[in-house]
């Protein structure tokens, strides 16, 4: 173990890979500063120019992004109410009552802190429990891969804020477009219509970079250019310092949320935002003040600021070991690797333990870099806020054209992107989630190759599922989601997962 | 929202049938011992229309994202719109430097109400930014038009 | 990098040089594209820029890769026979794109499109089962799979061909489960779902070397080099191989003096052991052809898959 540490050091250890990993954590942050600009669609942005790099390096700057988000949307989420990002709502509550309160930087230095501790946990976890959970999933074959897709599919409509039906026929929709292409078994084509850039179906870039980039550049330009109100961040590096009292009380939520994000982050449908919401729940029924949450209690920022950070190192288990992503983010880091020519999987550490290692390796430092970064330069990032709509805007607009023909050379995915900007325009105003389609879009393939290798190996029975418990297993779990949600449709509501 | 999600429903609908009419031209099982390309397509069709029954039954409430006024009473968002669709339509024809640039300018110039001089000057600004980057320091082939091919002659380009 | 380009320009210095002395404008005089059909880093592309890496310095002139992937790896080949032939864009190709697709689904191209340079080299393959596997041998695994199905992972063709002609030849019934890619499919017969696999070395080496895997046969041609005691299926009795092959290819109508000129190069640039290194990494070896018996190769491979592939039940109606 110290070993592989050692080597994914030494691969991190290249100007190459360095810089990615200080880039990627940089513009994470950004992002996560600026409302609407979410992860999903940034990684989109930079999926073609991480072509140009070994997948290593793309993957780091990639990974250095989706965590550098979770530290950037505390400091929208804390000084102006506004969430950068989906896993920093609840932060808004408290973190914005204490700035109010004049403790701006406290709330910014105690979440600084807290995700730092709780990212280095989770990569901890993530270094010590992917080894043997790999192992364990070598006994996943085609039955538990399908099971274990649906369950994930269940879970997700079941915890979108959209409602279970309307997440569901998303999901549905994004398996039917993953459908799309030559049949991966008989090579039949399926729904091409003679476009030759169908064959190989429809492409991750038009895809995302539509639903995600486009649609998100008409809303910009519905939303009116009107400068937003900044509270103002502490001057010196001291004034971030938590007082006494305010570290005694954190202490404990911090503990706690970095294990409880860890967990949340592994199941499928779980990730940043669940992990931070069910801190909240958990922080608020513990604590001895419950009468100042909502009002600046620092337990309401500690405790969900570090529960998104482990959230977001727990989901690469799934992702590295199983090739699973549990939410759009992870969706498209897995779609990067695709494209990279990597399968994810329980091999990836015997067969590319230099990625493997290399990016855990990189999850460290960029957890360093961002307590380093975060603070100092917290004036800064507000700053990126100021940039007139017009410039950001037509900047996204052309940067998605060239990246979305960059990826397949072809005028087609330019066309299907735009098209896919103004389905994902309506679909977003009538309260449609993308995050279920394009995860479902990107399972899609693999979950239907696993059915139809189940029923391959069984020579065509379906029955013989009882024989696969584990299968078995989720596809109870599943199946009892699903009617919970119909049924109780009062259910904690939980913020969509990317994208917006 | 509710009578707008119930149209998104409706036309859920009419992709499932579409889409199970396609879909029901291919083989449900392969005389090869096993499931065919059109099984899961066949099923995903039947289930995307029930969710969109329920979608129907089940809309939700709330505001339209985005205000609930009609985003095509809005200057900005037509701009930006025919922008959007403009550059994916012309592209083949014109290549990315002008449709870009025009793209850019009618944006700045029509849905901002900028003066013509900052449109101008951004627009060169982003599309030179863009092309550099992309094109000449990634490599990306770009799609050919009059102003890729002369700047592919200084060797600053390559063309897709 | 620094040492390369200083050698690169020492060759272009001696080209000059010997410019008077062939009296006129030698071809290529710029550089020539590499249209290759998979993604940058996997094996096809690793190897076509190992050995154009080692042409371009024969040439004198750079040799540019464009990975044009899509279609299943028939993109390249049908960007190929549509270019100008005048020698400057040529394309990397092997068995799956040429001699197999098109039996699986249409193409903007026939054999007849395209001119033929050198093969370079040769892809490999083996039949594995997990560790505590009850099937010792070739034999024992054949024989079993006489009496009851027995299930393999493979990706696609032409990897589960070699199962398929014995269910073909000698009334075997082996189940051929699909997978993505072949770390899948040899995982799915670590965890005992499938009972085989049939796959490339890249995949089997690592599990083998950890001892969760045996290697029964090589479906090649000649046994892999890192287990020279497993037979192939031909010395275990069985008259069956998987022959796939990579070379280059170039539009139909290129002249006979250029093809000459790119097909020496080629040739000579395949036989560095620079490449034989780089194409061992992706479990190939070098097999050299020249034009016209790469092209004969590839005409008999179209004709023996076509019946395979259509008895497996996989071509195309």
């Amino acid at each position: 173990m110290m070993d592989g540490l050692l080597q994914g050091f030494g691969v991190l250890m290249t100007f190459q890979n360095l810089s990615l990993c200080l880039i990627g954590a940089v513009l994470g942050t950004l992002v996560g500063v600026l409302p609407g600009l979410g992860p999903a669609t940034t990684i989109a942005l930079l999926l073609p120019i991480s072509l140009k790099l070994d997948p290593t390096g793309a993957i780091i700057l990639l990974a250095g992004i989706y965590y550098g988000v979770a530290y950037g949307g505390t400091i929208t989420s804390v000084l102006m109410r506004i969430p950068g990002e989906a896993s920093s709502v609840v932060t808004c509550i408290d973190g914005y009552a204490m700035a109010r309160k004049g403790r701006a930087g406290a709330a910014l230095g105690i979440a600084a802190i807290g995700s730092f501790i709780a990212g280095t946990f989770g990569v901890l976890g993530v270094m010590l429990l992917s080894p043997p959970l790999a192992e364990l999933v070598i006994a996943f074959g085609p039955w538990e891969y399908a099971a274990l897709m649906l369950a994930g599919l269940s879970l997700i409509a079941f915890f979108a804020a959209s409602g279970v039906a309307k997440a569901a026929l998303m999901a549905l929709v994004g398996l039917f477009l993953g459908s799309v292409g030559l049949d991966p078994i008989t090579g039949t084509s399926r729904f091409t219509f003679g476009i030759p850039a169908l064959v190989d179906g429809v492409n991750i870039a038009p895809l995302a970079l539509g639903l995600f980039g486009l649609s998100e550049l008409l809303f910009l330009a519905l939303s009116g250019d009107k400068k937003p109100e900044i509270l103002r961040p502490p001057s010196t590096l001291l004034g971030f310092m938590p007082n006494r009292t305010e570290w005694k009380r954190s202490a404990m939520p911090i503990a706690r949320g970095s294990v409880l994000g860890f967990f949340v982050g592994l199941l499928p449908g779980g990730g940043a935002v669940l992990a931070s919401f069910l801190s909240y729940a958990v922080e608020k029924r513990l604590t001895k003040y419950p009468e100042e949450f909502g009002k600046g209690a620092i337990e309401g920022v500690a405790g969900p600021e570090s529960a998104n950070n482990s959230g977001t190192a727990g989901a690469f288990i799934p992702l590295l070991t199983l090739g699973i992503p549990s939410n759009a983010v992870t969706a498209l880091l897995l779609g990067a690797l695709l494209v990279h020519g990597v399968q994810p999987g329980p091999m990836i550490l015997e067969r590319q333990p230099e990625l493997y290692w290399g990016v855990i390796a990189s999850m460290y430092l960029g957890n360093f870099i961002l307590l380093v970064l975060n603070l100092p330069f917290v004036g800064f990032f507000v700053r990126a806020l100021e940039v007139p709509r017009r410039f950001m805007a037509t900047a996204i607009l052309l940067v998605c054209v060239i990246g979305t023909w960059s990826t397949g050379l072809n005028h087609f995915d330019v066309l299907l992107a735009a098209a896919f900007g103004i389905v994902g325009f309506l679909l977003r105003r009538g309260g449609f989630d993308l995050g279920p389609l394009v995860l479902a879009y990107v399972l899609g393939p693999t979950l239907e190759r696993s059915l139809r290798q189940a029923l391959l190996i069984s020579d065509g029975d379906l029955t013989q599922v009882v024989h696969h418990p584990i299968a078995l297993g989720f596809l109870i779990v599943s199946a009892a989601v699903l009617l919970s949600g119909l049924v109780f449709r009062k259910r904690p509501a939980v913020v969509q997962d990317g994208g917006s | 929202m509710r009578g707008y999600a119930r149209g998104v429903g409706i036309a859920a609908l009419i992709f499932a049938g579409l889409a199970g009419w396609e879909a029901s031209r291919l083989q449900t099982w392969s005389p090869f011992e096993g499931p065919g390309p059109g099984l899961v397509p066949q099923i995903l069709a039947v289930l995307i229309a029930i969710a969109a029954i329920g979608v129907m039954a089940a809309p939700g409430d709330g505001e339209l994202e985005g205000g609930e006024a009609s985003p095509l009473r809005s200057r900005c968002f037509l701009a930006y719109g025919a922008a959007m669709l403009g550059v994916a339509i012309a592209l083949p024809y014109l290549g990315f430097i002008v449709t870009g640039f025009a793209a850019t300018l009618l944006v700045l110039r029509f849905g901002e109400n900028r003066p013509m001089r900052e449109s101008l000057l951004w627009s060169v600004a982003l599309v030179a930014g863009v092309t550099l980057l992309f094109g000449t320091a990634l490599g990306v082939p770009f799609p050919e038009g009059a102003a890729e091919r002369l700047i592919a002659s200084f060797g600053l380009l390559r063309l897709g | 990098m620094e040492i390369a380009m200083k050698r690169r320009g020492l060759i272009l210095g001696s080209s000059l040089l010997a410019v008077p002395a062939l009296a006129q404008a030698r071809w290529p005089d710029r550089e020539v594209t590499v249209l290759v059909p998979f993604g940058a880093g996997g094996s096809t592309d690793v190897s076509v820029r190992a050995i154009c890496a080692e042409a371009e310095k024969i040439l004198g002139v750079p040799m540019q890769i464009v990975n044009r992937t899509g279609g299943q790896g028939t993109a390249a080949p049908t960007q190929v026979s549509q270019a100008r032939p005048d020698g400057h864009t040529i394309g990397s190709a092997a068995m799956s794109g040429l001699a197999i697709a098109p039996h699986m689904f249409e193409v903007g191209y026939t054999l007849d499109s395209f001119a033929y340079l050198p093969g370079t080299a040769r892809f490999l393959y083996g039949i594995g089962v997990r560790a505590d596997s009850p099937y010792g041998s070739i034999q024992d695994l054949v024989n079993a799979a006489k009496a009851r199905r027995i299930t393999f992972s493979a990706t696609g063709p032409p990897n589960n061909l070699g199962l398929f002609d014995l269910n073909r030849k000698y009334g075997t019934r082996f189940g051929f489960v699909p997978f993505q890619s072949g770390a899948e499919a040899v995982t799915a017969a670590i965890g005992g779902h499938v009972e085989a696999t049939s796959q490339t070395p890249p995949e089997m080496i690592p599990a083998i070397q950890s001892g969760r895997m045996r290697m029964l046969a090589s479906a090649s041609p000649a046994r892999w080099k890192e287990f020279p005691d497993v037979p192939t299926l031909r010395e275990a009795g069985f008259d069956v191989t998987i022959e796939s092959l990579l070379g280059f290819v170039a539009p139909r109508g290129v002249p006979a003096e250029r093809l000459a000129v790119l097909g020496d190069a080629i040739q000579r640039a395949a036989a560095m052991p620079a490449v034989e290194e780089a194409l061992g990494r992706f479990g190939m070896v070098p097999a050299i052809q020249t034009a016209p018996e790469f092209e004969r190769a590839i005409r008999e491979g179209f004709v023996r898959y076509g019946e395979q592939l259509r008895e497996a039940g996989l071509a195309r109606r």
